[in-house]
C-alpha cells in the first residue's frame, strides 16, 4: 500500500513538473485523481454540498495560478489539501458572519468543559432540537457543525479521512502536539453532543 | 492515575501513542473505574460514527469545469506574456532606429554650428586677413565678420528645428543665420559695427586672447584649416543672398 502510495506521489510530482512547463492536460489528470478526497474533505468541513463543490472548484484553480510556489517538501496531496482547508476556512468565516447576523439568538457555542451549549432565543428550537429529528448521519455531521473550524479541521482530517498525524501536521502548518490536543478536544466535544441528542451512541 | 488525567489522554490511549508504562497504568485504572471505561466507549463509537460517515461522489461536471478554469487561465497568462515581450521584439528596432536620427541630428546640428562659423572663405582669409576685414558693408564679407557676434546666440533656437536633410538644410540654416543677421545689423549704424569689428579685428585675428569674439574667428579659422572638409562643402553648397 505505501510503495502505491509513493508511486502516485512521484507521479503527481511528473504531472506538477509538466504542468509547469505549459502541459495543461497533466493538470487534468491532478484533478481527476484528487477531486474525490477533496470534495469530502471540504463537505465534512462545511456540511454542504454546493458550498463544498465552489471550494473544490476554487482550490484547484488556485493550485494552478499558485503552481510554481509548489516546492515538493510535502506531497502534492498535502499541498492541495491546505488550499481546500484554507477555502473551507474562509467559507466558514463568512457563513458564521452572515449567521451571526440573521440568527444570533441561536449560536451554538463550545464550552470550557467540552460541552455544546446552545444560546437561544425562547421560542425558537434549540440546534440540538433540530438534530434529533436528523439522521444518525447527519446528526454526527450537525455535531461536527458545531465545532468551531480548528477543532472541525482536525477531527475531519483524522476520523473521516484518516490522515496521518504527520500529514495533518503539514496541512494545517501546526506542530505536532497541538494536533493531538485539538483532536483529543474535538472527539469529546462530538462524543457529548452525539450522547445528548441520541441518548446513546 | 487519576480520571482527570485518563480523560485527558483518552484519545491518545485510543491512538496507540502513549509510553508502555503509561498504557499499563491507563489499563489499571480502566480496569476498576466505570465512568472512565464508558467515555473510553463514548468514544470509540463516536470515531467509528465518524469513520461511518459516506463519502460523497464528485458531480460529473467537476473536471470539465476545473478545467475551463484553469484553461482560462493559462491564456490569460500567455496574453500578459506575449504583451510583456511581444514590444521588446518591435521596442529594440525602433530605439536603434531611434538612437539613429538621434545621432544623425546631432551630426547636422554640430555641421551647422561649424561651417556657418567658420565660412569656406577662411580659407583665403587666413592667407589676406586684413584686407577682407576693411570690405564695404555690401560685400559678402561683412555678413561674415557679423556672424561670429549673432551665430552663437542665433544658432540655439535655430539648429534643432531645421528638418533632417543633408547639405541643403546647412545651407538653410545659414540663410536663417543670416536673416538674424540682418535684422540685428538693421538695429545698428552699419558703420558703427564695421567700427567694433575694425577695433577689435586690430586687437589681434589669428587666436590671440582677446575679446571673445576674435578669438572665436580665430579659433573657427584654425578649426577650419583642420577641418577642410567643412570648408570645401561649404564654399560648393554657399548661396549668397545678398547678391
Amino acid at each position: 500500500m505505501k510503495s502505491d502510495e509513493n508511486d502516485i506521489a512521484n507521479e503527481d510530482l511528473e504531472l506538477v513538473a509538466s504542468c509547469i512547463q505549459g502541459d495543461v492536460d497533466s493538470f487534468e489528470i491532478l484533478v481527476n485523481r484528487h477531486q474525490k478526497r477533496m470534495l469530502n474533505v471540504a463537505l465534512r468541513m462545511t456540511g454542504n454540498y454546493e458550498d463544498a463543490c465552489d471550494i473544490v472548484q476554487d482550490a484547484f484553480v488556485a493550485a494552478y495560478k499558485g503552481l510554481k510556489g509548489f516546492k515538493g517538501r510535502s506531497s502534492f496531496s498535502t499541498w492541495l489539501h491546505t488550499i481546500v482547508i484554507n477555502h473551507a476556512r474562509n467559507r466558514l468565516k463568512q457563513l458564521k458572519t452572515k449567521a451571526q447576523r440573521e440568527f444570533s439568538m441561536n449560536t451554538p457555542v463550545m464550552t470550557e468543559d467540552g460541552n455544546i451549549g446552545i444560546e437561544r432565543a425562547a421560542d425558537e428550537p434549540s440546534a440540538l432540537e433540530r438534530l434529533e429529528k436528523k439522521s444518525v448521519q447527519e446528526k454526527v455531521q450537525g455535531c461536527i457543525d458545531e465545532l468551531e473550524a480548528e477543532f472541525r479541521e482536525v477531527i475531519v482530517l483524522r476520523d473521516i479521512h484518516e490522515f496521518s498525524y504527520d500529514e495533518i501536521s503539514e496541512i494545517l502548518e501546526i506542530p505536532d502536539g497541538t494536533v493531538k490536543s485539538r483532536l483529543s478536544r474535538a472527539r469529546g466535544a462530538v462524543r457529548n453532543c452525539l450522547k445528548n441528542i441520541m441518548g446513546e451512541l | 492515575m487519576e480520571c482527570v488525567k485518563v480523560k485527558e489522554r483518552l484519545s491518545d490511549y485510543i491512538e496507540g501513542i502513549l509510553s508502555v508504562e503509561e498504557k499499563k497504568l491507563f489499563d489499571e485504572h480502566l480496569g476498576s473505574c466505570g465512568k472512565c471505561s464508558e467515555i473510553l466507549s463514548d468514544l470509540r463509537k463516536t470515531i467509528d460514527h465518524l469513520h461511518g460517515l459516506e463519502e460523497v461522489e464528485p458531480p460529473p461536471w467537476m473536471t470539465q469545469k476545473v478545467m475551463a478554469s484553469v484553461r482560462e487561465e493559462a491564456e490569460t497568462k500567455k496574453s500578459i506574456w506575449q504583451r510583456l515581450f511581444y514590444p521588446i521584439h518591435i521596442k529594440l528596432p525602433l530605439e536603434a532606429v531611434g538612437a539613429v536620427l538621434v545621432a544623425v541630428t546631432a551630426l547636422y546640428v554640430f555641421q551647422s554650428v561649424q561651417p556657418v562659423l567658420e565660412e569656406g572663405r577662411f580659407d583665403d582669409l587666413a592667407e589676406i586677413p586684413m584686407e577682407r576685414y576693411s570690405a564695404s558693408p555690401g560685400d559678402h564679407a561683412e555678413p561674415l565678420l557679423n556672424e561670429p557676434r549673432s551665430v552663437p546666440s542665433a544658432q540655439g533656437p535655430e539648429a534643432p528645428s531645421p528638418p533632417l536633410r543633408g547639405e541643403q538644410v546647412k545651407t538653410d540654416a545659414e540663410e536663417m543665420v543670416r536673416a538674424e543677421d540682418d535684422v540685428k545689423v538693421g538695429f545698428k549704424d552699419n558703420a558703427k559695427v564695421d567700427d567694433e569689428v575694425k577695433a577689435k579685428r586690430g586687437k589681434g585675428i589669428s587666436g590671440g586672447a582677446g575679446a571673445p569674439e576674435p578669438s572665436k574667428k580665430g579659433d573657427q579659422r584654425e578649426k577650419v584649416k583642420k577641418r577642410p572638409v567643412f570648408g570645401e562643402t561649404w564654399h560648393i553648397q554657399l548661396r549668397n543672398p545678398f547678391t
